[in-house]
């Protein structure tokens, strides 16, 4: 076993943080706590993956695995015993999580409100369930804790009193969210009231935390908090600069409420710090960012999980302690990356099944983790549930019903067995978006094909489109696009007529509250919402998506005036759409525009200076202009967003084999090669490195074996 | 492995509060209570919850059904 580097690792989970409204906070000195981490320690973005739907990326995080590995497909699967469909629960999950190895190996784990992390796993130490913290009852009936909420079973009755009912919690807690909280009439606007039940949940939760670091012996802690997130679905449209739509007087009254938010969970990670010890590693990490400034969407879509629109791609990561490096960033970190970065500060080897790798960079200098085939073939216990466990599905109710509120899922229909059907249709969609994000198109394909067989959704065509376009099947993708725009087009048609229908049915609602309430109803203002339908009429319908898809299509197949005439129109009708700048870059490139090219990945930046992609085409358009040294720099910036690019290193190891640098940049291809075996290009300029100026033959000659290999297949 | 003896889950709960200058905390609550007091968690919460209902005692109104200390039930 090789030396282990912490004493013990407190890790704490804050659902949906982002820098970009994290890093005003601490420069106005308004979250000391994690600003003492940082300082002490190291920080970085966090790479999420796609889909974005948070019970997939905690799992992802705690197992170092994609979702295609451990099972984990979204925020519901069937219930057993044909009882139709149930939150996701722990008992899916088909791998360990690090807790598991961690009690395998004789270390003390407690686990608190994990995504999903219901039933609780019976580990060395407690288990508290994700179901824990919500208020089911009102506070003066009674509100008994669900089966399978806390382990050991003995200690259900202490952990049920340190829960707080959201009624329990006074206009102090809410006012610092919500200043002039006596404006609102919370009988209409009920955002007050999910405000208080989203504190109380967080609050329940760190109770439960502070509780057992307090009474526990521990080596590993894990606490997860979701209030961030819903903060954000509840109120990010809320917050500063004010979004066009959003009435002044609401943005008034809710414009504060993220941010006491962020301060909030500052407060709560004081006293975690405090709690935890000044010996204690300290990791803190989220699985995705969350939209707040103009990159926020103006409505989310309405289909499943759409709310995940307001996700943004990079979460944070912050690590302090004992032979962690300090004040420093690290670069290209993906929530993969987190049990792999576990496991070696205790001593343990990372699995080479597991899909991330162990943030070196973090640890001080010269550190090599150690690496086993998979944890998964070493017997033992080590507090999962035992395979045939299965949970009666009433115990679920609550989880779902939260889940609907927040928007996260459709109401399950009357018809279980439809409900049955939409839940395994949304986790194949998920499933296949998995393949996608891994670029494993082949295994995606079948899988969109059979959900576009069954029911022509868009989004299950566009995602088919696009594998078929990576996979160079172009004609099939443009005929799938076709038929796309038609669905499209009349989903949208669809969504307008229910809009209208909801529209008139709150309006018939609000008529009759008036007259039930005797008050003299006022003249209903019609003229703008027969304006707005005029415009609607008028206004050509238009997926800025699938025009972007078609115009990287005509990219591919050398139709470049076609390709910028789809993108003109898009930036006409949003030309602050991400990623449409970043994909006229690449038609401004092929068509050898090196200065319209440029101009356009600097404008996809100054939309999105967080876009890998948009560094990565400046790099191709420096190297085109013999520009070496920024094109180095430009993709070393891609690679720092997004360290699982294949093209990216690629471009950094052109741009340094130009500057005669070749060790670091056969370095450079060699990753490439890892992360794409399939590319050519890295391969044959390793081959002439190896023979040439580095003078190994032996190298060259492997790599020359695998082209010779491929040419001959 | 642990840095303190060996135990089984719940072998260490706690009769009551021990802050150093408890006392002084104690005092400073107020009775709608406050984030500060929810960020200190589980002995925050109580000692809310204790000093509410000294209050409300005083005052002689009836008690809320929240408990104020952690017992095995």
């Amino acid at each position: 076993m090789a030396e282990r580097l912490a004493k013990k690792v407190l890790l704490v989970g804050w659902d949906a943080a982002d820098w970009k409204v994290i890093n005003p906070l601490m420069d106005a000195g308004e979250m000391p706590a994690l600003e003492s981490l940082v300082n002490q320690g190291v920080m970085g973005n966090l790479a999420t993956l796609d889909p974005p739907l948070s019970p997939m990326m905690w799992t992802s995080i705690a197992t170092g695995m994609h979702a295609d590995k451990h099972g984990i497909l979204g925020f519901i699967e069937p219930a057993p015993k044909a009882q139709g469909v149930r939150p996701v629960m722990t008992t899916s999950r088909k791998v360990k999580a690090v807790w598991n190895i961690l009690m395998q190996n004789g270390l003390k784990t407690h686990v608190v409100g994990w995504w999903p992390g219901h039933p609780a796993e019976p580990v060395n130490g407690i288990y508290i369930s994700n179901h824990y913290q919500r208020a089911h009852s009102p506070i003066d009936k009674p509100w008994p804790l669900q089966p399978g909420t806390v382990h050991p079973k003995e200690m259900e009755s202490i952990f049920d009193q340190l829960r707080i009912h959201p009624a329990e919690l006074s206009g102090a807690h809410v006012q610092p969210f919500v200043q002039d909280l006596a404006k609102i009439d919370q009988e209409k606007d009920k955002r007050v009231e999910s405000l208080a039940r989203i504190i109380a949940d967080a609050a329940t939760i760190h109770n439960a935390a502070t509780y057992i670091m307090e009474t526990e012996t521990w080596d590993f802690m894990a606490v997860y908090y979701d209030a961030i997130d819903h903060f954000g679905h509840g109120f990010m449209n809320f917050h500063p600069p004010k979004m066009a739509h959003v009435p002044q007087e609401q943005f008034d009254l809710y414009k504060d409420v993220v941010n006491s938010g962020y301060r909030f969970h500052d407060l709560m990670l004081a006293r975690l710090i405090e709690l935890a010890g000044p010996d204690t590693t300290i990791v803190l990490v989220s699985d995705h960012g969350f939209h707040s400034d103009h990159l926020r969407p103006m409505g989310v879509s309405k289909v499943p999980a759409g709310p995940a629109d307001q996700h943004s791609p990079y979460g944070i990561i912050v690590m302090k302690g004992p032979n962690i490096q300090k004040d420093e960033r690290i670069y290209g970190a993906t929530l993969l990356d987190v049990t792999p970065t576990l496991l070696p500060l205790f001593g343990l080897p990372v699995g080479k099944d597991m899909d991330g790798h162990t943030l070196v960079q973090a640890f001080e200098e010269g550190f090599i983790p150690e690496m086993i085939d998979s944890w998964e073939d070493v017997e033992g216990e080590c507090g999962m549930h035992h395979k045939d466990l299965q949970e009666d599905p009433w115990a679920s109710q609550e989880a779902m019903e939260q889940l609907i509120a927040l928007g996260y899922i459709d109401k399950p229909d009357e018809n279980k067995q439809k409900a049955l059907d939409n839940a395994v249709n949304e986790s194949q969609f998920y499933l296949a978006r998995v393949y996608v994000n891994k670029s494993k198109f082949e295994e995606a394909l079948p899988i969109l094909q059979k959900l576009w067989e069954n029911e022509k959704q868009s989004r299950f065509g566009f995602q088919m489109a696009r594998c078929l376009l990576e996979m160079k099947r172009y004609k099939e993708s443009q005929a799938v696009i076709d038929v796309v725009r038609v669905v499209a087009k009349k989903e949208h048609k669809e969504n307008i007529k229910k809009q209208k229908e909801e529209a008139k049915k709150r309006l018939e609602e609000a008529k009759k509250k008036q007259k039930e309430e005797g008050k003299q109803a006022k003249e209903i203002q019609t003229e703008p919402i027969k304006q707005r339908d005029k415009k609607q009429k008028e206004r050509p319908f238009q997926s800025p998506q699938l025009e972007l898809m078609q115009g990287r299509l005509d990219l591919e197949i050398g139709k470049y005036m076609k390709a910028l005439e789809s993108l003109e129109k898009v930036e006409k009708a949003t030309p602050r759409l991400p990623g449409l700048h970043q994909q006229l870059g690449q038609v401004y490139l092929k068509m050898k525009l090196w200065n319209k090219a440029e101009d356009a990945f600097n404008k996809a930046l100054s939309i999105d200076p967080h876009s890998a992609h948009a560094h990565n085409g400046l790099a191709e358009t420096y190297i085109r202009q013999l520009r070496y040294v920024d094109g180095a720099e430009a993709a070393l910036n891609s690679i720092g967003l997004l360290y699982h690019y294949p093209r990216a290193h690629f471009n950094l190891g052109l741009c340094l084999a130009r500057l005669k640098r070749t060790e670091r940049a056969a370095e450079a291809f060699e990753v490439c090669l890892k992360m794409a075996p399939k590319m050519k290009r890295p391969r044959r300029l390793l081959v002439r490195l190896y023979k040439g100026p580095l003078k190994t033959p032996d190298k060259a000659e492997a790599h020359q074996k695998v082209l010779d290999e491929e040419t001959a297949s | 492995m642990t840095d303190k003896k060996e135990t089984k889950p719940g072998d260490n709960k706690p009769k009551q509060v021990h802050y150093q200058s408890y006392q002084e905390f104690y005092e400073e609550i107020p009775e709608e209570g406050s984030l500060g007091i929810l960020a200190m968690g589980f002995q925050g919460i109580l000692a809310w919850r204790r000093k509410r209902e000294e209050l409300k005692a005083a005052r002689g109104e009836t008690s809320t059904p929240e408990t104020t200390e952690v017992t095995d039930g």
